[in-house]
């Protein structure tokens, strides 16, 4: 295979009725940041969530690193792979989740720990060190020792970000990370991505409604509408000059900020 | 009073004795196969499912006292030669794994499927997922109407009685017959009755303290 960490083709998804991926094309490079945008409804996460397999999907593939994920081939026929095969396929994969899914019973340490320890077999002591490396990358250095209750929602995100990066993903996933933030907390989980891609170069997929970030961090804008890549390039382009009349109504509503 | 109390504080000791051991019995047997079932009717492939699911309904809509008979002379009928005992620890049982297991069932599910989902988002296997992240939760949840299960059952075992089983109660009516005082034992006896479920509550509460967190 090329040098693509994601390739995605002719991506598919339905639930019952409603199709949701109408045959997805992406290939992303490493280091790529790309900025997902489009109406709801328009399958942005469903596409993150095909990407780790937390969707099944029907037809297409993904790759991440050359590797078909969630099935193996045979035949041109898509057949599923073992839980434990796919479990392994997802740690290559980390995901940020809107509503944050912290484990409440862990310590902010433990949240980012705990895939380091029981899915890299990393010795505790040694995972702790990373942990509270990753925490004090994302400024939390003196709550690592607090439940995810103790935290306000940007903090919470801020350790949602340490736990899907200590593992050192391929990629990392963010589903619309800022959704649930109060306004005055947006900011702090900003500027954390905008660290990890420019200090860390790290390739991440962002969906979002932030089009501050897409214009400024991403390198890579991918305009989704009613399951299909309907733009894809630099924010320069496709941000200020969209060649569709649906990427140019749907920016209508960001003028100000752009 | 307090002779007569003495005369047969022996008897009384017998008795309560049979009915700590059956609920002790009774409630470990109910736990760990309700355990599984209550997993399995989440997790199970779906004829196994479907199989747990009837037995948990049908046992739930049957009386105890039916189920206890039914065991108690329909295993014998059947060929089966088991002791009186043994039968109503196994017809009890059969009545707490139902309870238990829909205990196992209602608090696995309570857990938002967010935690799932991050869990697995992690690379954690399934049972990883369980014995890291949703069982944690799923037990402080499954404390306190676990707790009332075992309360149910100890009280259930009163109708081993029924089947000759000389329990706390079935000694309490001998006792009572035999000195005309059956204000007096049974008073004992809802005492002690009242003292083991207690008991199991104040241990419940404290343990559900220990594993709960903020949230």
């Amino acid at each position: 295979m090329s040098d693509e960490v994601v390739l995605i083709e002719k991506l598919e998804k339905r639930f019952g009725e409603l199709q949701v991926l109408k045959g997805i094309d992406l290939a992303v490079k490493q280091g790529d940041v790309l900025a997902i945008i489009g109406p709801s409804g328009s399958g942005k996460t469903t596409l993150l969530r095909c990407i780790n397999f937390l969707q099944p999907y029907d037809r297409g593939r993904v790759y991440i690193d050359g590797e078909l994920i969630g099935y193996k081939e045979e035949n041109g026929r898509l057949i599923k792979r073992p839980e434990s095969t796919v479990a392994r396929q997802r740690s290559k994969v980390g995901m940020v989740f809107q509503q944050f899914n912290l484990f409440p019973h862990m310590t902010a340490l433990e949240n980012v720990t705990l895939g380091l320890v029981q899915v890299k077999g990393v010795a505790r002591a040694e995972a702790d060190d990373i942990g509270r490396n990753w925490l004090e990358k994302v400024g939390l250095s003196d709550k690592i020792d607090s439940y995810p209750a103790e935290l306000s929602g940007g903090q919470q995100q801020r350790v949602g970000i340490a736990r899907a990066v200590a593992v050192e993903p391929k990629i990392v996933l963010f589903d619309e990370v800022t959704s649930a933030l109060d306004p005055e907390l947006v900011g702090e989980v900003l500027s954390v991505m905008k660290s990890l891609a420019e200090n860390y170069h790290m390739t991440m997929l962002v969906v979002t409604h932030e089009m501050l970030f897409a214009k400024e961090v991403a390198n890579r804008v991918v305009f989704m509408d009613e399951g299909v890549v309907l733009e894809d390039g630099p924010p320069a382009a496709t941000l200020s000059d969209p060649k569709t009349d649906r990427l140019r109504s749907f920016l209508r509503r960001f003028e100000q900020i752009l | 009073m307090l002779d007569l109390l003495l005369q047969n504080a022996h008897l009384i000791w017998r008795g309560l004795s049979v009915t700590l051991e059956t609920s002790a019995w009774v409630i470990a047997a109910a736990s760990v196969s309700g355990l599984f079932t209550g997993l399995a009717l989440l997790y199970g492939p779906l004829p196994l499912r479907l199989l747990i699911r009837v037995y948990v309904d049908t046992v739930r809509g049957i009386p105890l006292l039916v189920l206890i008979f039914s065991v108690f002379y329909g295993l014998p009928a059947m060929g089966m030669q088991i002791s009186a005992f043994v039968a109503a620890v196994l017809a009890l049982s059969v009545f707490g794994t139902a309870h238990v297991s829909e205990v196992v069932r209602g608090a696995v599910d309570s857990i938002p499927d967010g935690q799932t989902e991050a869990a697995k988002a992690i690379g954690l296997t399934f049972y990883k997922r369980l014995r890291y992240v949703i069982f944690p939760q799923a037990l402080a949840r499954a404390i306190p109407p676990w707790t009332n299960t075992a309360v149910e059952l100890v009280k259930a075992s009163s109708l081993l009685a029924l089947v000759s089983i000389i329990d706390l109660l079935y000694s309490t009516e001998q006792i009572a017959a035999r000195t005309r005082e059956p204000l007096l034992f049974y008073g004992v006896a809802a005492i002690l009755y009242f003292s083991i479920n207690y008991s199991l509550s104040l241990v419940g509460a404290r343990v559900e303290k220990r594993f709960r967190y903020s949230s």
